[in-house]
């Protein structure tokens, strides 16, 4: 009994460690690397937290009126910073996105043989993987 | 029951060690597949070791005698609860639940990461998984749970009788998956630098983990002390053990890294400085498990004579050189994104609180391997005890909370002293008046009253921030007080939270000055019906009961307890001898007050029906356990998730359309 459960477990282990692997041999794209979120995106957030505990420092007493004033208008530059570069940085991702879609588009009309896709099928399907 | 879980401990490590070389391979080769692949090899790990577990688990509620690990754990008379308890009484089966523990959180740590760690998650998992296979490997060659007896016994050899107690279901589960968990933001931190992400990508995520880790270790911590409070009989919950010291010392070294990296998130500095917490903090965990299992040094915590000190002693080493040697090799990269502005400000405070709690964390490890160090140095080992201990940490600890009271009460980036005064002048008021309330009620001891007076001070700081903050948001927005009150804390639920987490620290340190200071202690004889007077109680011994039961003699002694001549309680101390252990364990009876304990233990039941008994009287140390409860909600609280509001930008505004505003959300 226990070298049954002991192989059936070994059995779902390796098709689950090895699906991914399988997929790639027939040409999906794995979602495992993909994006990241762009570090300006983070800077930013943190930047409101800042501006967010400078506010409530202000309120409390801790932080003067000329102190807030200063400091708020260096964490909304940073901001405006941050902002703008994330911009920069969502546009070249579409770009990239963009092209990778061209590039699958073109590598499953290769693999199925002609521009209008005899097989049909795999050259018209949209793909899931994003 | 067992084969199974022998061959899923094989099948968990072939698992890991894929996971291992197919994370770092598959990113060397930019193959995501084959990453991928890696990950989910991680994540069934923890499904193999809780078959194992579960096996082990059913080895025990079947009696299985024939695993050798079941038979020296447990016996026919153990009670089913404490099945829970023998898994993990010995060292086979603690290594199994903290490698159960580890891939538990490794799979939630990687499943649950942020997706700007993608590019260097492969590595996190490498460091997360080399450390399974390290625990693993020992578990499957050197201390295999599920080894057999060549002739399975008629019963076993039963359960340590100390681990019988409520405390032993969360103390050990709770420190051990604590140590284990440091290595979670250590990964994170590593898989980054190895990545070449040397800014700030890492300390949110390295934040919430350190803070789990942090928490999981001060619940074990706590519960281990409410633990010998109650069973081990002298009345005191720390005794300075070397096993004790190699829980405590991480635990400090992550109070350092959680309140530093803070800093990091709000400033970007403090770079380097949280690698080398982290990696402090982690070398000292690991240093905690070459102590425990086999490590010179003896204690009562320790897993007795084990051959696998070596092993951890390697380990110790490649997890303390190897870390260290990659921050050395990024270290260029490291550079802080902003300079400290001023010494009265916040993250000043946080820089001292840590210096402080790395001191005192030295002068802990000094004092642990001090034994070691003169037996090698002038051939005599040299015990440390608490007098070192009190005379050295304990100052160091008063400053700390100093520390503790001023630092939120400053603001981020720098302060003024008028401003910073205006902050302080009612804690610093009510620490003061505490003190002379204090000295005019007859206390005169330095220590205690600079202790009592800082913790007014702490809770007089918070309980102003909170006023004011609730006061302020009541104006603002037209809320009600206790609604602005609740919403306060909710909309900043990291500074709060470690409020409510500073109010327990101040429990818990009301409770260690006045058991220090102010506890009263007798040993006496009593026959039935005699009585006596301890620090204003009386006690009068009625009688004892003894009771042979299936694997102890258990005598319980009756006695009521008196003050102003009124009855206040009947306690039932007890005491049970063991045969198969020769050896007694007690059960302290404890009437518990917010003010003070009384605490009566018997010591010796003589032939004569008299007992020799224990009696302290110990102020304040309730408020000790009730700080656990504080602890874990304040935590909760810092930990609980914000929603991100990072403007999506991905798309671009159709032509025509109302523009975004440049900053959304920073607007007055």
């Amino acid at each position: 009994m226990a070298i049954v459960v002991a192989v059936a477990l070994s059995i779902f282990c390796l098709a689950i460690v090895v699906f991914p692997l399988v997929l790639a041999r027939y040409g999906h794209r794995t979602s495992g690397i993909g994006a990241a979120t762009s570090p300006d995106a983070l800077e930013y957030q943190t930047i409101r937290e800042a501006i967010l505990t400078l506010r409530l420092d202000h309120d409390l007493g801790k932080v003067g009126p000329e102190q807030y004033q200063e400091q708020l208008q260096s964490y909304r530059l940073a901001a405006a910073d941050a902002l703008r570069r994330h911009s920069q940085a969502s546009e070249d991702e579409m770009e990239i996105r963009l092209e990778d879609e061209v590039l699958a588009a073109r590598s499953n009309l290769g693999r199925s043989g002609g521009p209008a896709g005899d097989s049909g099928r795999e050259s018209t399907e949209p793909s899931h993987e994003r | 029951m067992a084969d199974l879980g022998a061959m899923s401990l094989w099948i968990a490590l072939a698992l890991a060690s894929y996971s291992l070389l197919g994370s770092v391979s598959g990113k060397l080769m930019a193959a995501p597949a084959l990453v991928q692949s890696a990950q989910r090899a991680g994540y069934l790990v923890a499904l193999a070791l809780l078959v194992a577990t579960l096996s082990l688990v059913g080895s025990f509620i079947t009696q299985d005698f024939q695993v050798a690990y079941v038979a020296a754990h447990s016996d026919l008379a153990m009670p089913g609860q404490f099945t829970w308890v023998a898994f993990y009484a010995g060292n086979e089966g603690s290594l199994l639940y903290i490698a159960f523990a580890l891939s538990v959180m490794a799979g939630v740590a990687i499943w649950k990461a942020p997706r700007h760690l993608r590019d260097t998650l492969p590595y996190t998992s490498a460091v997360l998984m080399l450390t399974l296979v390290f625990f693993l490997a020992v578990i499957a060659f050197m201390a295999n749970p599920f080894d057999k007896l060549a002739i399975t016994p008629l019963d076993g050899e039963g359960i340590n009788p100390l681990l019988t107690h409520l405390g032993m279901f969360f103390h050990p589960p709770l420190l051990m998956a604590g140590l284990v968990s440091i290595s979670i933001p250590l990964a994170f931190a590593i898989g980054s630098l190895i990545g070449g992400q040397t800014t700030d990508e890492w300390v949110d995520i390295g934040r919430q983990w350190g803070l789990i880790a942090w928490a999981m270790l001060a619940g074990g911590l706590l519960l281990g002390s409410w633990w010998a409070y109650t069973i081990l009989g002298w009345g005191g919950f720390w005794f300075w053990d070397p096993v004790e010291n190699a829980a405590f010392m991480p635990w400090l070294a992550l109070t350092a890294f959680v309140h530093s990296i803070m800093v990091q998130k709000r400033r970007g500095m403090f770079r380097m400085w949280n690698i080398v917490l982290i990696n402090v903090a982690f070398s000292l965990a690991l240093y905690g498990m070459f102590m425990n299992r086999g490590g010179p040094v003896p204690s009562v915590h320790s897993f007795g004579a084990s051959s696998l000190g070596w092993v951890f002693l390697m380990f110790l080493a490649v997890g303390t050189v190897a870390p260290f040697a990659i921050f050395l090799w990024r270290y260029p990269l490291l550079k802080s994104a902003q300079h400290l502005d001023s010494m009265l400000s916040r993250e000043a405070a946080f820089l001292i609180n840590n210096l402080l709690l790395l001191g005192i964390a030295f002068v802990t490890l000094w004092g642990t391997v001090y034994p070691l160090i003169s037996k090698l140095t002038i051939g005599e080992s040299i015990t440390i005890a608490r007098p070192f201990y009190d005379q050295i940490n304990g100052p160091l600890f008063l400053v700390l909370l100093l520390v503790m009271g001023v630092g939120p009460l400053l603001p981020w980036r720098r302060s003024t002293p008028d401003a910073a005064w205006r902050s302080l002048w009612l804690p610093t008021a009510g620490g003061i008046v505490t003190v002379l309330v204090l000295v005019l009620l007859g206390i005169h001891q330095p220590y205690a009253l600079t202790g009592f007076g800082l913790a007014a001070f702490i809770v007089t700081g918070i309980l102003a921030e909170w006023h004011r903050g609730s006061r302020a948001r009541g104006r603002s927005l037209g809320e009600p007080y206790p609604l602005a009150f609740l919403r306060l804390i909710w909309a900043n639920r990291p500074r709060y939270g470690g409020y409510i987490v500073h109010l327990s620290v101040v429990m818990v340190a009301l409770g260690v000055v006045g058991a220090s200071f102010f506890n009263t202690q007798r040993d006496l004889v009593l026959a039935p019906e005699e009585s006596a007077v301890i620090a204003g109680y009386e006690i009068r011994y009625l009688g004892t009961n003894e009771v042979p039961k299936g694997n102890r003699t258990e005598f319980t002694s009756t006695v009521e307890l008196y003050r102003d001549g009124q009855l206040l309680d009947t306690l039932h101390p007890s005491r049970a001898f063991y045969p198969s252990f020769n050896m007694a364990a007690t059960r302290a009876a404890i009437r518990s007050t917010p003010v003070d304990d009384f605490y009566l233990v018997p010591s010796e039941n003589l032939a004569n029906g008299s007992v020799g008994f224990r009696v302290l009287v110990n102020p304040l140390v309730w408020w000790m356990w009730v700080a656990g409860p504080f602890l874990v909600l304040g935590t909760l609280v810092s930990l609980w998730p914000s929603a991100a509001r990072v403007p999506a930008l991905a798309s671009r505004p159709a032509q025509g359309a109302t523009p975004a505003p440049a900053l959304p959300g920073l607007s007055d």
